[in-house]
Formats: structure tokens, C-alpha cells, sequence
């Protein structure tokens, strides 16, 4: 008879700085009401081809506790002035091929253009690829998705394939084609240019 | 790669950018350009698209290192249209 599987402890959560920013696992505790507006922003959700949606606290609290920073990780990019939240970063890990797939965005328009994914993606490979045994990340970009197509590229990801109609368009305008972009930690060199 | 090809290019990189850059050269890395950003990318894609008078290769556009690679994408692409 199939045995439930054995619920997962939490892993360790994400808790590293960089120049400008704290980047840290979110909580139910650290998320604030900017993280709720931008899922309920089309112009955001866009970026990952996601419909805005309106969460309730309750909402939020259960989306935040399906992460679970062993597999799943949502983490959230924080100034290290103010200590504002601006953006956050999904990193689905597959263990038995220490990869980890890696989506973001930058919810606070203040921040558009200033390099943001640069540093705090510098932070974050540095970490999965040194402290927590990932060997491959890879991301799936929009094809006219240059907000993200541009940071990664400067990240050493290399444009390892282009899927046709990969995915349907969250709008229903139809199907999208994909990049698909990898990053191995063999060829693994922080950025060091960001502002 | 001819020179047109790179000045056309050098020309379509600083009606993109915010601010023009002196000194850009074929051999000039397009990501390493002060101020080259998303929005510079999808306003030089924009250029390539009327210059060629269709969408630039998204694949071959996704991986160009330098403006040579750039302009042998715009020489390429004009040919294989004509």
C-alpha cells in the first residue's frame, strides 16, 4: 500500500547582502502590502505571464508557506537603506539534478534599469552554486522579455535554445515563444560591474 | 564585416541609448556599453525591425556579444530578404 510521503522539514532560508541590497527568504512576517499590490499589478504579473490577482492575507500567508526553501524558494530583494522591499526571485530546485530553475521580477518601478537582477542574481548563483550543491540554473524567458533577457545574459547565462509556442499567453492572446537560458556553476563568475 | 554595415549599427545603438557613447568600434561588446539596458535592447530591436523591414532573428538577436555580431546579423538578414 503507497505510503504518504513524510512532510519535508523547511530548508535553510536565503539570508545574504549585497551592495545595495538584503536579499532574504520571504515570510508571512517580512512580506508587506507591496508584495500583495504588485500581484494584483498587470504591468508585473506580465513579466511572468501571470494574471494579477487579489490575495487576502490568508492568501498570502498559504502562497508564501508553499515555499519552503529546500525546492521552492521565494525570496524577496530588499534595500538595505530603507529596508523596502522592491522585488522578489522564484528558484525551483530539482535535487536530483542539482538545478535549480530561476524566475524574478522588480516590482518597484523605481528600481527599472538599475541593475537590481545583476547584483542580487550575483548574490543568489553565488550562493546556490557554492553553499547549496546546484551545479546548472537555467531560466525560461518571454522572447521579447529583455527586462530579463538583457541581466541574465550579463550573468553568463548562455541562450541554450529557443522554443516555439512554449507557452499560452496568460492574456489568451495566443501562444508565446520561449528562450531557454543556462548557467553553469563550472563557468560561474560573479558580475562585478554592477552599480 | 563591412564597415556600412558596423556604422549603421553604431548609429541604430546610440539612437537607442538614453545617452549617446563615443568610441564604439566592431569589436565594442554590446552588453558591456555604458547604459545599454532592457529598454536600449527592445529600442534597438525596434531599429533593426524598420532597417530590415521585419522582425530581427529573435534567436540569433538573443546572442549577439559584439556590434560585428550585430551588423553580420543585419547583413545577413537584408541578403536573405533580397
Amino acid at each position: 500500500m503507497p505510503q504518504t510521503p513524510k512532510p519535508q522539514p523547511r530548508g535553510q532560508p536565503i539570508a545574504i547582502e549585497t551592495k545595495r541590497f538584503a536579499v532574504r527568504s520571504l515570510t508571512a512576517r517580512n512580506v508587506s502590502g507591496a508584495f500583495r499590490m504588485w500581484i494584483s499589478n498587470p504591468t508585473v504579473m506580465a513579466a511572468l505571464n501571470m494574471p494579477p490577482r487579489r490575495l487576502s492575507q490568508a492568501d498570502l500567508e498559504r502562497f508564501i508557506a508553499s515555499y519552503d526553501d529546500r525546492i521552492r524558494y521565494l525570496v524577496g530583494i530588499f534595500t538595505r537603506g530603507s529596508g523596502e522591499i522592491i522585488g522578489a526571485f522564484m528558484l525551483d530546485v530539482t535535487p536530483a539534478h542539482a538545478l535549480v530553475k530561476a524566475s524574478g521580477f522588480i516590482g518597484d518601478r523605481n528600481w527599472w534599469g538599475k541593475m537590481v537582477f545583476e547584483e542580487v542574481g550575483t548574490g543568489l548563483f553565488d550562493e546556490f552554486f557554492k553553499n547549496r550543491g546546484i551545479e546548472k540554473a537555467t531560466a525560461q524567458v518571454w522572447e521579447k522579455n529583455f527586462a530579463a533577457l538583457v541581466p541574465l545574459r550579463r550573468l553568463g547565462f548562455k541562450v541554450e535554445g529557443f522554443l516555439r509556442s512554449e507557452i499560452r499567453a496568460f492574456d489568451g492572446s495566443g501562444r508565446r515563444n520561449q528562450f531557454i537560458l543556462g548557467l553553469l556553476a563550472a563557468d560561474w563568475k560573479p558580475y562585478d560591474n554592477a552599480r | 564585416m563591412p564597415d556600412e554595415a558596423v556604422g549603421k549599427v553604431i548609429t541604430m545603438l546610440n539612437r537607442a541609448l538614453e545617452k549617446p557613447v563615443d568610441g564604439l568600434s566592431a569589436d565594442t561588446k554590446v552588453l558591456e556599453i555604458a547604459g545599454f539596458d532592457s529598454l536600449a535592447m527592445e529600442r534597438l530591436a525596434g531599429e533593426l525591425q524598420i532597417e530590415l523591414d521585419e522582425e530581427v532573428n529573435p534567436l540569433a538577436f538573443a546572442q549577439v556579444e559584439t556590434i560585428a555580431d550585430v551588423a553580420k546579423l543585419l547583413d545577413n538578414q537584408s541578403r536573405s530578404g533580397n
